[in-house]
């Protein structure tokens, strides 16, 4: 039996759908991003954000499936192998960090991390005057983006800008 | 590239990626339109 959901790009919405047994609506966003174009003033294209996101607030019972339909669609997503892609772990719930553990443990047990190379770093930003907000994020590229080394001294960069915020 | 890497950009850069991705999910559970969405600059890619 397939171990993850048929998904569907739907036109309208710009996403890629898929539908759980318990009849959830998950929708998957890639944007552009253009933070590395921006810092360092040069034209780095193929830069994605990820962004899943269930339709509506219900909550859903554990379904393995979910997890293996978004590992698919990264998957698939790295056959080309000049993307790249930014992930920040949500906090609804103060759930961030165990959402970033769990992507973690998707990486550290895909086959992929043979050729995906994943930098984390949970970072603090000010969401208000007095308050700050924790944000675990993950950028990957594959090994053999011709960026490879313009992408890693960049995100090096902007890590230490970061860090110094800390 | 080796140059000094503008503090305040890059902290934007930041924030920005977080309000995307906000504006997103919210655009997702119908509570955003997408003419909000292009008017904050962010474009909707079909990578696969």
């Amino acid at each position: 039996m397939q171990s993850h959901y048929n998904y569907v790009f739907d036109e309208i919405t710009n996403t890629y759908n898929f539908v759980t047994k318990n009849e959830i609506l998950y929708r998957i966003a890639f944007i552009i991003d253009e933070t590395f174009s921006t810092i360092s003033g040069e034209e780095i294209s193929n830069v994605f954000q990820l962004i899943v996101e269930k339709s509506n607030d219900e909550i859903e019972p554990y379904d393995s499936k979910v997890s293996k339909t978004i590992e698919h669609i990264i998957e698939r997503f790295f056959q080309k192998i000049e993307n790249s892609l930014i992930y920040i772990c949500s906090d609804d719930n103060e759930k961030a960090e165990k959402r970033h553990e769990i992507f973690n443990r998707w990486y550290k047990k895909s086959k992929y991390k043979e050729v995906i190379i994943k930098i984390d770093n949970i970072i603090s930003i000010s969401i208000s005057e007095n308050e700050k907000q924790k944000l675990y994020t993950s950028f990957m590229f594959h090994k053999q983006n011709s960026n490879f080394e313009k992408l890693l001294e960049i995100y090096s960069q902007l890590e230490k800008v970061l860090n110094e915020e800390k | 590239m080796k140059k000094e890497v503008n503090k305040e950009l890059v902290l934007k850069s930041v924030a920005k990626i977080v309000t995307d991705k906000e504006a997103v999910r919210s655009y997702i559970k119908g509570k955003t339109s997408i003419e909000s969405l292009t008017t904050k600059g962010i474009k909707f890619a079909k990578p696969l």
